[in-house]
């Protein structure tokens, strides 16, 4: 089975891009150390249980490379280079909790530039990430 | 290590303090992060794909470099970098497995809030590979505190 992905030409302004992704105990303590990020909010159980949260949390660096990562799964080999990406956390992420990414396509340029939009939830709805990216597109 | 104290952080930086941290970033940190991201880019996991485009090999998802780069701040401030609300990346030149990546980050802006003990403070920051070619401008947003680590919670 051929897989296809939408390119350049296919994609239209409002146009949504999803993926959706389990992150669990082993996407922290991994993401953690890849990062090289063993600030205790991470990895240190009895501190976290100390703050707003109650429990660790998973390392925002990891949230958006899952973000990321969905807009990848989507335009597959069509994806030739990422521009710039902006964005900003508004709660945390949890261990267990299934992650929503939504892309959404605002503009379209000539030079096969196309600038999206993305929001992060979890399965209670509520909104983690929030941001945008401009990416070089085949097709 | 950036020789600030472990109280009184964010008063002790002043705009224009840099920091920086190197790291050599592997096979290892590329199959990790397309696993984690669950990434199917060729770009990242494809070396035929790959050495036919204009980057002649595989590259780095990213979001590791972004990421190493956001965690150079929190893991050199001591724990005093108590929220990482903001960041900002512009890609300029791929990062391929083996490089050298030196992430440096200067203070630019700092607002004080009493509420967190410290302050919001904005750092510019740059990432360079052992070639000294510039491969990521970026710019964090992070709450710091005075207090010492441990005792600077989100409340």
């Amino acid at each position: 089975m051929t897989i296809s992905y939408p390119g350049f030409d296919e994609l239209r302004t409002g146009q949504r891009l999803t993926g959706r992704l389990t992150v669990t105990e082993a996407h922290l303590v991994l993401a953690s150390g890849i990062f090289g990020d063993f600030a205790p909010l991470h990895v240190d159980e009895e501190f976290a249980k100390q703050t707003a949260v109650g429990a660790r949390v998973v390392p925002g660096a990891l949230i958006v490379g899952v973000a990321t990562g969905a807009l990848g799964k989507n335009l597959g080999p069509n994806v030739e280079r990422c521009l710039d990406q902006q964005v900003r956390f508004r709660d945390p992420v949890l261990p267990g909790d299934t992650v929503t990414t939504v892309w959404e396509v605002v503009e379209k340029r000539d030079d096969h530039v196309v600038r999206l939009d993305v929001v992060c939830t979890t399965q209670h709805g509520k909104v983690v990430l929030e941001g945008s990216a401009t990416f070089v597109l085949a097709g | 290590m950036t020789g600030l104290p472990a109280e009184g952080l964010y008063d002790a930086l002043e705009i224009g303090f840099a920091f920086s941290r190197r790291l050599s970033l592997t096979e290892t940190h590329l199959l990790l992060g397309n696993m984690l991201f669950a990434d199917s880019v060729p770009l990242h996991t494809d070396e035929q794909t790959s050495a036919e485009s204009a980057y002649g090999r595989r590259i780095m998802p990213g979001p590791v470099v972004a990421g190493v780069a956001a965690v150079t701040l929190g893991m050199s401030l001591q724990g005093a970098a108590i929220g990482y609300l903001e960041q900002r990346e512009s890609f300029k030149a791929p990062i391929h497995p083996g490089d050298t990546v030196t992430v440096t980050w200067t203070v630019t802006e700092k607002v004080p809030k009493e509420r967190f003990h410290g302050g919001i403070v904005t750092f510019s920051g740059r990432c360079v590979n052992q070639d000294d070619v510039l491969t990521l401008e970026c710019l964090g947003v992070a709450i710091i505190t005075n207090r010492p680590p441990g005792k600077g919670k989100l409340t």
